[in-house]
Formats: C-alpha cells, structure tokens, sequence
C-alpha cells in the first residue's frame, strides 16, 4: 500500500499544476495557497515514505503500460532523502514566491511550470531505471525552460536559449550513451547495472556510454566545461527559480554522475581519475568566477558550480582506487561526505536565493555596488543570510563544516595511504590543497557579498536602503525563510544525531558496505582543514577583493568593480559562435552543394528530355516570338470576338481600346481612335514581366486566337493540366512501352 | 464478404467525383456530404481491419499474371489505411474553414475525398501491379490540390511534383518488370518470394535493379536524390493538403518500399550487401540534410516541409537496417510523423490562414494570440524532436536500438548518431519557433495583443492530433506488439 504513494508524489504536483492553472485564472490568492498545499502535502508524504523507507526498506512501484518498457519508481535511502529535500526547497521557495511575485507578469504560467518541474524532479530521484530517470530528465528540462525565461528580459530569453541548447544537446548525447548502456547490458533497471556492467569482459563500450551519458548529466549539474548556463541562468531567473535550479535541479545531474560513478563503473580508476580532474576544475574555477563577480546572484550561481565540484570530488573520491581493505574508511568519508555535501548546497542555497530574492525584491538590483547596505539596519534578514554564509564556507557547528571536513579527510587520508607510491600521493596532495585554496575562496567570495550587503553603508543612498526597514518582507516569507536557515546550524550542531545517520542511510546507493568509523569532528586534525580555509579566505579577503577588486570613483568612494575581462567568456567566444554560425554553416553549404549538384543534373535530364517532348508537342511561342507574331496577326481591323477585346484591355491597360466602334454588318471592328502602337505590347508584358506565368497563360489563351482560331479552346487549368500531363504522359508511355516489350521478349 | 474490401477503395472516388454534379454550392449542404464520406470511409476501414482476418483478399479483374488488380489484407495494409482514413478525417474537418479563403472549395473537395480511395487502394494493393495502378492515381489526383493557389510559385510546383513523381515511378515501373521476371508471383508474400537459382547468376544486376526501385519509390518518401520536389510542393498547397501530404502521401512511398524490400525481395537478399550500405547512406544523408536545410529556412511551410524530408528518412533508415527493432522502430516513426507532422502543418495553416504571417521571422508573440495552437504545435515540436515520453521518443528508441543491433558494421555507430544530430537540429529549427511565440519579451504590447484563436474546425482535429501524437507514446506497447508481430512475419 506504501509503494502507491510513489506515483502519488510523482503525479500529485503535476495533477496541481493544472488545478492551479485553472484556480489562478479564476482567484490568484486561491491559486497561490492551494500551491503551498500542494507543496507541503508532497513534502508530508515524502517525509512519510522516509519513515517507510527506514522501517520497511526499499519500495518499488512499477506503471507497466508506459512507453515500451513501463516506468520504475524505487525509493531507498539516498533517493528518499533526496525526495525530503526536493519537496522541503519546493515548499520553501513556493511559499516565498507569493510575495516574490506578486508584481510579475504571467504568474499562472510559472505556477503550473514550477508545479510541474516538482512533479519531474521527484520522479527523477525516485527512478528505478535509467528509461523512468532520462523520461522526466527531459520532461523536467522543459518545465523549467519556463521557470528560467519568466522574466522574458533580453537577458533572460539569451540565458534560456543557452539552458534549452544545452539541455537538449545533453540530452541527445545523454540518449545516445543510453542505447550504448541498453545494448551492451540488455537492461537499464539501476540497482542491476552494476552487477551486469561489473561482468563484462570489455568495458569499452561501457566507457563510451557514461562519456556521453556525462555530458548531460554533467551540463545539468553545472559541470566543466558545460557549466556555461549556470552563471547566465541564474541570476536572471526569478528568485525562487534559481534556488530550485541551484538547489535541486544540479543535483539531478549529480544523481546521473553517481549513477554512471558508482553504478556502471564502481571502482575503476580511469574514470575516477577523470572525473576527479574536471572535479577539481569546476570547483576551482567555479570559486575563482565567484570571486571576480560584482552580481549578488551571479556569484552565488558560480558559487554553485564550485560546490558541485566539491560534490563531484567527493562522488570521484567515493571509488577512486576501491578494493584495499585499509583503505575502506575514506571511501566512506567520500561517500558521506557527498551525500551530505549535496544535502547542505541544496539547503544552504535556498536560504541563500532566497534572501538574495528579497533583495531584488525590493531594489530590483543585484548589481553589488546598487545594493550596497541594503541590509545594513535589517537584522533578521542579515541573520538569515550570515546563517547561509557560515554554512557554505565551512564554519564549525555549521553543517557545511561536516561534509567538507568529510571530503576532505577522504584526500588527506588518501595521501598516508600512499605514502609508499610517489606518484599518487603527490597527485592527492596537489587536490587537497586545491581543495583548501578554493576552501579560501569560497571564503572570501562569501565575506565579500556579505559585508557588501549587510555590513557596509552604501555611499550614496543609504536612506533609500533604510527606507524599506521593517517592510522589506512579509511574514509568510520572514518565517520560511528563518525556519530554512536554522535548518543549517541545527544540522551541523547535532550531527551525530542527525547528518551521520543520514548519511549511512544513503549508503546502500553507492554501494557502500559496513559501518564507517566515527569521525572526531572536533579535534585538532579536522578543525584544521577548515582553519587553514577561513585564514586563507580572509587573506584573499583583504588583499585581493579589498585591494584589487574595489577601486575608488570619481568622488572618491571605495566601489565594486568588475575586473573579470570581458572576452574571456567560453559561451560568447566558442560555443556560440561554434554552434550557431561555424557548424550550421559547414552543413548547410554541404548539403545546399550536393543538392544543387543533383538539381544541376536533373535540370540537364529535364532540358534533354523538354527537347525531346517538343517533337511532339505544339511548341509554345516565347515572349518575342509572340509579340512579332502578334503583329504579324494582330492589325487592328481583324481583331474579332471577344477574347481579343479582353485580351488586350489587359495588354494595353489603358482606356484607347475601349472605344471601339463596330461596322454595319457586325462582323468587323475598326477602332474609331487609332490602337496605340504595337510596340506597347511588349511594354506591357515587360512591365509585368516578372509574372511570367502570366504571361504564359495569356499566350495560352490568345495563341489559338492567333494562330489557329478554331481548335484550341482551352484555359486556365485545363489547358495547364493539358500541357503538363502531355509530358508526363510520355514518360508514362514510355515506361509502358519498354514494360511491354520487356514482357513480350521474355515470353517469347 | 470479401467483395467489402472494394467499398472504402471505390466509395470515395466515386462520391469525391460526384461533388461537382451535385452542384454543392451551400457550404452547409458540402460539408455534411463531404465529412459524411470520409467518416463512413474511416469507419469501414476500421471495421474491415477488425474483423477480417489476414489474407482476405478480392480480385477485382484477372486477364493474366500481368493485368491483375487484387486487394488483399495484411498487418501494413490495416496500419495504413487506419492511419490514412483517420488522418483524412481531421484533414477534412481543418479543410472547412481553411479553404474558405483559398476559394475553389468544390474542386478543392473533389480531389481531397476521391484521393483517400485511392491511397486506401494503395494499402489493400495485393500485388505490384495493383500497387503502380493506385500510386500513379494517387500522383494525378494529388496534383490539384498541390496546384490549387493556381499562383505561380505553386502551377511551377505542381509541375516538379508531377514531373517527379512520374520520373520515380517509371523507375520503379523498371524494378518492376526485373520482379515480375525473377519472383514466383508479383503478390506481397511476407519474406519474399524471390527465386534463388533465377538470380544467381545475374546477382549484380538484381543489387542494381532492387536500388532502383527503392530510390524510385524513395522519391515519393522524399528519399536523396529524388526528394527536390517535396520542398517545393508540400508548402505551396492549402494547409490542410500539406499536412496530409506530408503526413500521410509520403507513407504511401514507404509503403510501396516496404512491400518491394519485405514482401518481393526478401531482405536476407540484401542483408550486408553494398545495397544495404548504400540505401543507409542515402537515408541517412537525406536525414541530415533535411534537417539542416529546415533549419536554414525562413518560411514557416517550407521549413516544415524540408523537417518532412528529414522524418520520412528516418523511417526507411530503420527500414534499411533489415531489422526486427529497426523494422518495429520505422513502423513506428511511421505513425508517429503521420500525426505529428499533421499537427504542424496544421497549426502552421491556422497562423497564416488567421495572421497571414509565412515566415518564422513573423511569429513572436503568436503564442499569446493563438494559445490553443501553438500549444498544439509546442507539444508536436516536442514529440518530433523524440523527448520521452512522446511517440517520437519511442520511434528513435526502437530506431537506435535496431540500428545498434543489426549487422551493417560502422553504421551501427553513424546511424544513431546522425538521427541525434537531426533531432538536436529539429529542437533547433522548431523550439525556436515555440519560444519566440510563446515569450516574446517584456517589451512586448500586451494591451494591443489581439486573441486571434482559430474556431473549433481548426483547433479540434489539431488537439486530438496532438493527444494522439502524445499519447501513442505513452500508451506505446499495443502498437509495439502489433508491429513487432508483422516484423515476426516477414523477418
């Protein structure tokens, strides 16, 4: 009975999205309450099945009919947690949202969207095989489209445009990676893959498959090189989007990587190898972009893509090098330290987005400069922010400090573990210091909004920032938003009630077997990680972002300046450009030159054969010919009926033929004034002569006139469906004839 | 009661022929008629295909093994005439209030109801004979409606049409006489009834002949190198004609494919031999190029019409890969571009029939005008493209997966891979189109903004096209055993 709440918390959100859309035409208030009860209706059911998880175990719920193959939803440890978090954010952010929008445009549409893009999210960490996980993967990628382009601001549509590009494009090569994994192994139910890809000879196709399966998996979650979307779509997303994209929708992309990491290819070094490099990568770089950016919601949009490469460490981590008994424990730290890691982003992004909404909210800026000292006298809002703050850069009794105190122990260890083999432990010692580097910029990047927007006065309007004291928010958002920040410290100041358990829980999904020792969070070894961080933020703090990254303006005020060099933009230079002008280009000459070399021959078989039908058909007369055979036919006195008379009111276009005069018998006509000259035909017909096939018809028409009066009396279609069918009737013939010889020889 | 496989072929034409000396000058009065015949036409071919059991056949004139017209139900024949007779309805219906402004409306309605008796033809045909007799009819009287602007651009179209499609067919007419010397019977006998010793001797020749046919036929299906007319016609036709044209006329092309390759042949002829590569190259080619230049293109119909180009490929290429998954995955696609494309040209026409807005240039904000239609044209963007859980979803599934299961070395990898690349330059030349019309930006004029939604003889064939076009995928498996169990019988 249990497993039937799966697709209830699959398809309640989406059954709500419609109801929504159609109570929000009637009532918007209605709309936006029965939208927070849809949310936290999910999230009591999703809390309930963590309840059924932890005493009953894993639960299946299977839709046999869908697609060709059905559609599995299984919920164990690590996935219900993540549908708990998944519904907390949407609660969360869809409470926030009443306030947050109440001045925007189109409010329907991002409700029955936002509603819908809960539905796909959940269904994508409830899925029991890859088919049930890409379905909603892609349905999801749509829904939120609509989330990510609510603005519908210039920069918005372009941001949007490069998330659907890569959504789709990851996508394709994602599916691709599919039927590879499908064919090799036979079947994509995720809890067989690894037992079936762990027994294969080969592993080749194995590798190509989670290749490609990456860079979908990789561009949703914000991975390098394809993290190109986050920074844009971010901060032109409404407010709660971004938490939800940031918070939720990466994390999707990360539980692709686990999949592909711990499922297709558990332990194997090659591909942990990799992945851990373009790890290191992104949450360097990602920390480095942060550091640069003078937009509140920008830098939290790359601060982002540095956690999930954080994640991503701790998910390469998890199996690099598996199989010593000794080792065993790190990859346990590894394990929970991702999990974890993944729970506080996505928890300490929502406050984050959120509060940072509030601002936008108010302002309508984000520019850091612009928002200078806005929460400078708002002491709820400054504590909710600095509750995000602390937890993101690793503050002790903060949840933050215990996953990236797991993580990194799970290096440091691995450096004595190879204290025997150079060249390993150099590689490890040279991630772990990345690690702490980009520990300190997260620190510093953090410091930097922070004291920006709630510790500074802003030099010029701080009046205007003080004015929306004590208004700022509502109370609806004032307590969600306070209630989602105290999650934070609560966390990490009850962890081993609370994060440690939580963790083991999600243990089965990686694979991980035993039980991991206990973990001194507070002694000297582990504390140190986060010390040698918070020094090493505080000296980029004061030396680089106050010393390098602020100058003065020309009244002498100390300003936020962007120093990060404009052409230095991986979409704007190479993607774009690539994508857009280069390979289109490229394919398009290809095609259009083949196909005019074809159209070339044909055209030729066409002249070839027009001169070969002409045998047989009367030959139509071109435009010259006709005109000297119309004044060869055409003197005035002989123009007769009634065709002429229409005809050339058309040629002459002009009222001289209208005065026309008849003789006593009726027969012949003489004009009274004389036709203007023949020669104007040819003006005539030059003058409408980019209508050929006017022209054509005309000659259609009159030739018979001219030429032969009596036969001919066709128009319009008929004599066009004469003409045509004549030749095709040839060709017909002719087919016929060789068929019937052919028959005739053979049965002699 | 086999005499009854005769009534949906002759019934059509012959009431489609009686609308100009009935003289229907009240709209009311034609549209009664009109959509009483294809209704009755539907629901026969329905009928016949529940009821009567495989190989019911019915010969309608025997002179000698050459002059034989025979109609005879199969699996393809139902799939078909289903497909056609329905689509002909939603058609038919859309017709009524598009061709108001194009005029003609008689002449219009001969031609659109006597065509679907002869592509009813098509898909009973029993033989090859019967099959050429019926293809050939369906050129001609297609032709008026290609042609019924009577504009310029679309009497030169008309002509290429026709002038193509006589040039493909004759050399089909050439494949054929090749057959009819090498077969058993020219009849459609699941497998194929070629006979071994006749050929074996002349085996380069048969590859040559068996080509040829497949490119012949391949010009109607719009296949490289005969597909230059499809580009052309498919737009300048009223909507309605286009959307059956590319929807449904293109199929009769597969078809006719389907029964030489599976049905005459026997592919065990052509598995692994260089004809087999070439046709995959030729397919996949077409597949591509479609795409790019639809996505190139600037005019709403036409770009639609080369996206066609691109789609049918598709089909024969899971055709070509001699296949049971690839077979089932084409059939599929088959069903599934029928409804799609028709949902799009459909919404295609509504816009021009109500904006009179031809380019994609024109459409920003269209979907605040027109919401029922573009949402039509979104979700059929969105199948076409193959996002799960879409009927175009399904086909690529079973396209790649036979692709990656067959025996035809490289193209195993190419093939899925270039199918991608045109369904992510699909996204590119449709979901453009979607999200200019449906965000047209914060500047844009809501207080001038006209609802300009077409009536309910647009919107309703539209909308339950789109359900269908949706819905197949989802409820995908009746349809995936059904073809799974022709593929059974021919491979």
């Amino acid at each position: 009975m249990n497993q039937m709440l799966l697709p209830v918390l699959v398809f309640w959100p989406m059954v709500g999205a419609f109801i929504s859309y159609f109570i929000g035409r009637k009532n918007k208030k209605a709309r936006n309450l029965f939208a927070d009860a849809v949310t936290i209706v999910e999230l009591l059911i999703a809390i309930y099945m963590v309840m059924v998880v932890s005493g009953q175990g894993t639960q299946y719920f299977s839709v046999p009919f869908w697609g060709h193959d059905g559609l599995l939803f299984q919920m164990d440890g690590f996935r219900s947690i993540y549908a708990v978090i998944t519904t907390l954010m949407w609660a969360g952010t869809t409470v926030f949202s009443a306030e947050y929008f109440a001045h925007y445009r189109n409010r329907n549409r991002y409700y029955l969207f936002m509603l819908m893009t809960e539905g796909a999210t959940v269904a994508v960490f409830l899925s029991g095989d890859i088919m049930t996980l890409f379905t909603f993967f892609e349905v999801m990628a749509f829904t939120s489209y609509v989330m990510v382009i609510h603005d519908e601001k210039p920069g918005a549509r372009r941001a949007s445009d490069t998330y659907t590009f890569l959504n789709v494009f990851g996508g394709l090569v994602t599916l691709m990676g599919i039927f590879l994994l499908y064919r090799t192994i036979g079947t994509l139910r995720i809890d067989k893959i690894k037992e079936l890809c762990a027994a294969l000879p080969d592993k080749k196709p194995i590798y190509w498959a989670a290749g490609l399966m990456i860079v979908g998996f990789g561009g949703k979650s914000g991975m390098f090189p394809l993290h190109v979307w986050l920074p844009k779509a971010h901060p032109v997303a409404p407010a709660p989007a971004s938490a939800l994209l940031s918070g939720v929708l990466t994390k999707t992309g990360v539980y692709g990587i686990i999949i592909i990491s711990a499922h297709m290819l558990f332990g194997d070094w090659v591909w942990d190898c990799v992945l851990l490099g373009i790890a290191v990568i992104t949450m360097f770089g990602g920390a480095f972009l942060a550091l640069f950016s003078v937009d509140l919601k920008r830098t939290l949009a790359c601060s982002s893509m540095s956690q999930i490469g954080f994640i991503l460490t701790a998910i390469a981590m998890q199996c690099i090098l598996m199989g010593r008994e000794d080792t065993m424990q790190y990859h346990f730290y590894a394990q929970q330290g991702a999990v974890l890691h993944m729970m506080n982003h996505s928890l300490i992004k929502l406050v984050l987005f959120m509060a940072a909404g509030v601002v936008y909210m108010n302002l309508h800026q984000l520019d850091l400069n612009e928002v200078r000292g806005f929460g400078y006298r708002k002491p709820l809002l400054k504590f909710i922010f600095g509750m995000g703050v602390l937890a993101i850069i690793g503050m002790p009794l903060w949840s933050g400090y215990v996953s990236k105190t797991l993580i990194h122990e799970s290096i440091v260890e691995r450096i004595w573990t190879y204290h025997d083999y150079e060249f390993a432990a150099h590689v490890f010692r040279v991630v772990e210091s990345i690690f702490t580097l980009t520990g300190g910029l997260t620190t510093a990047y953090m410091t930097k909004i922070y004291i920006c927007v709630f510790w500074e006065k802003n030099p010029y309007k701080q009046d205007k920032m003080d004015s929306s004291n004590k208004k700022y928010m509502n109370k609806a958002s004032a307590i969600t938003l306070t209630l989602c920040s105290l999650i934070l410290p609560v966390l990490g100041m009850t962890l081993t009630k609370t994060m440690i358990p939580i963790s083991q829980f999600a243990k089965d999904f990686f694979y991980m077997t035993g039980h991991p020792h206990d973990v001194h969070f507070f002694q000297w070894a582990c504390l140190r990680g986060a010390a040698a961080s918070l020094l090493i933020g505080a000296i980029i703090y004061i030396f680089i972002v106050r010393g390098c990254l602020m100058s003065r303006d020309e009244n002498g005020k100390k300003v936020y300046i962007n120093a990060w060099p404009k052409f230095v933009d991986i979409e704007d230079r190479i993607y774009r450009p690539i994508m857009v002008k280069v390979l289109p280009f490229i394919g398009a000459f290809v095609t259009r030159v083949i196909g005019s070399i074809v159209e070339f021959v044909g055209k030729i078989g066409y002249k070839v054969f027009w001169k070969f039908a002409n045998w047989y058909t009367p030959r139509k007369p071109n435009v010259h010919e006709f005109i000297a055979k119309s004044k060869e036919w055409y003197p005035a006195h002989k123009i007769d009926g009634q065709k002429n008379f229409a005809f050339l009111k058309k040629v002459y276009d002009t009222s001289a033929i209208e005065v026309w005069d008849k003789d006593e018998d009726n027969r012949t006509v003489t004009p009274i004034e004389r036709v203007p000259v023949l020669d104007d035909i040819e003006d005539a017909l030059r003058e409408r002569g980019k209508e050929k096939s006017w022209i054509n018809r005309i000659i259609d028409k009159n030739i018979g006139n001219f030429v032969d009066a009596e036969s001919s009396q066709a128009s319009g279609l008929k004599s066009l469906l004469r003409q045509t069918m004549s030749y095709a009737l040839i060709i017909f013939a002719a087919g016929l004839l060789i068929a019937i010889a052919y028959v005739m020889l053979k049965s002699l | 009661m086999n005499i009854a496989l005769l009534f949906p072929v002759i019934f059509p034409l012959i009431m489609g022929v009686l609308v100009q000396p009935l003289k229907l000058h009240d709209r009311k009065k034609r549209e009664l008629y009109v959509s009483a015949v294809v209704i009755i036409n539907f629901l026969v071919v329905l009928i016949i295909a529940l009821t009567q059991p495989d190989g019911t056949s019915l010969t309608v004139l025997r002179l000698n093994r050459v002059v034989d017209i025979s109609l005879k139900i199969d699996g393809m024949s139902r799939l078909v005439s289903i497909i056609a007779s329905l689509l002909w309805c939603t058609a038919t219906f859309y017709s009524f209030e598009y061709v108001k402004h194009e005029g003609m409306e008689e002449r219009y309605f001969t031609f659109f109801v006597a065509t679907i008796g002869v592509l009813v033809g098509i898909s009973y045909s029993a033989n090859l004979q019967t099959l050429y007799l019926f293809y050939e009819m369906m050129t001609l009287i297609t032709f008026p409606l290609v042609m019924h602007s009577m504009a310029d651009q679309s009497i030169k179209a008309g002509k290429k049409y026709l002038i193509y499609s006589f040039v493909g067919a004759t050399i089909a007419l050439a494949g054929f006489f090749f057959l009819y010397e090498n077969c058993e019977t020219t009849n459609f006998v699941a497998g194929g009834t070629l006979i071994r010793d006749k050929v074996a001797g002349k085996m380069l020749l048969f590859q040559i002949m068996v080509l040829l046919t497949i490119i012949g036929f391949g010009c109607k299906a719009g296949m490289f190198p005969l597909h230059a007319w499809l580009p052309n016609a498919h737009p300048v036709a009223p909507a309605p004609a286009s959307a059956v044209l590319s929807g449904v006329i293109t199929k009769m092309g597969v078809l006719a494919i389907i029964r030489v390759m599976y049905y005459m042949v026997g592919v065990e002829f052509l598995k692994g031999t260089w004809v087999q590569y070439v046709l995959l190259g030729l397919t996949l080619y077409t597949v591509f190029m479609g795409s790019m230049l639809a996505f190139k293109e600037k005019l709403f119909k036409k770009r639609l019409a080369y996206s066609s180009v691109s789609q049918v490929s598709y089909v024969l290429f899971g055709l070509m890969t001699m296949n049971t998954l690839g077979f089932v995955g084409a059939l599929l696609h088959m069903v599934a571009h029928a409804l799609i494309k028709n949902v799009l040209f459909l919404s295609a026409g509504s816009v021009i029939y109500k904006t009179h807005k031809t380019f994609v240039t024109q459409l920003k904000g269209i979907g605040k005008e027109m919401p029922i239609t573009m949402w039509c044209f979104t979700l059929a963007s969105i199948a076409l493209v193959g996002i799960p859980p879409t009927s175009g979803f399904e086909s690529k599934w079973y396209l790649a997966i036979g692709a990656l299961n067959s025996e035809i070395g490289a193209f195993r990898y190419i093939g899925p891979a270039v199918l991608l690349t045109s369904a992510f330059l699909t996204a590119g030349y449709l979901l453009t189109i979607m999200a200019k019309a449906f965000f047209p930006g914060d500047d844009y004029p809501y207080d001038k903004m006209v609802k300009t939604e077409a009536n309910a003889y647009m919107t309703v064939p539209m909308i339950v096209l789109t359900v269908l076009a949706v819905g197949v995928g989802i409820f995908a498996q009746p349809l995936i055993q059904a073809f799974s169990s022709i593929a059974a019988t021919i491979m």
